[in-house]
């Protein structure tokens, strides 16, 4: 049985969410993501994965991304140079998987809750609200060698 | 050499899991994408060893682990998940299973797991 208490799971949300980013796309598909402060102007050729958590609370982690990024993460984890538009459903689904689960269940030993999440769900659009986000959400910008990405959890008890 | 089926509706993991396995003493008998095709599949090939992801489209891991040792209670399956955190692990314990790997795994650890797995 592998022990999956560490250190730093009680860490901010902010915090532990640029954590899973980075960490978890460097692993998974080899891209390093940085924080940026830029808001993304045109976000025509963006879209979007999601997974709702349910539990002990109900909450949201989105990320949306423009084509080329997830394009790369696709290609990357099927180590094709060639995919097609289904794979990178399919790829970015398990990533985004492996990702959310990563920060769920990080969150989640931290602070003793419960809540579980089914598969992402993918949306062919951004999904960015440009108002000001609720009390209880984070928002963060990345920029990588493919593009930018927003990725917002929302609804964690903080 | 010992049979493992993977059942996870995603290919990137069978397609880890498969080169994971090259040059061990494990190689892969059968690949599920949901819970019912891990049940009929189990019964055609009887595996030695189940590698079982929690989120699957239908029906869970979880329960799909439930069905199999309900049939096959000498079943040894290894959970494989991205959620990992006491909960899940407690209620896959309750079922009888007892190792559990995280995803994202490296070679080491998958191995590693498995064979705890065949020895349970």
């Amino acid at each position: 049985m592998a022990a999956f208490e560490k250190p730093g799971d009680r860490m901010p949300v902010a915090d532990l969410l640029d954590h899973a980013v980075c960490e978890m796309t460097s692993q998974i598909a080899g891209l390093e993501m940085h924080l940026i402060s830029a808001i993304p102007e045109d976000l025509s050729n963006w879209k979007t994965f999601l997974i709702r958590v349910k539990g002990d609370y109900m909450a949201t982690v989105l990320m949306s991304a423009e084509d080329p990024v997830f394009y790369e993460i696709a290609r990357n984890m099927k180590r094709q140079n060639e995919i097609s538009k289904a794979d990178i459903a399919v790829y970015v689904t398990e990533y985004f998987n492996i990702l959310g689960g990563f920060f769920v269940s990080a969150f989640n030993r931290g602070r003793n809750l419960k809540a579980r999440f089914g598969i992402p769900e993918y949306l062919k659009r951004a999904y960015i609200q440009n108002t000001n986000l609720n009390h209880d959400a984070v928002r963060l910008f990345y920029q990588c060698a493919y593009g930018k990405a927003v990725v917002d959890a929302m609804g964690f008890p903080f | 050499m010992k049979k493992v089926m993977i059942v996870d509706d995603s290919p990137f993991v069978y397609e880890t899991i498969g080169s994971f396995l090259e040059g061990s003493e494990f190689c892969i008998a059968g690949y599920a994408k949901n819970g019912e095709e891990a049940l009929s599949m189990y019964e055609e090939i009887l595996p030695d060893l189940v590698t079982m992801d929690i989120i699957l489209p239908g029906m869970d891991g979880l329960e799909t682990s439930a069905e199999i040792l309900k049939k096959w209670p000498d079943a040894k399956i290894l959970m494989i998940s991205s959620l990992a955190y006491s909960d899940t692990i407690l209620e896959a314990r309750e079922l009888g299973i007892k190792t559990f790997i995280c995803k994202p795994f490296k070679r080491a650890g998958l191995l590693e797991a498995l064979q705890a797995c065949a020895e349970t």
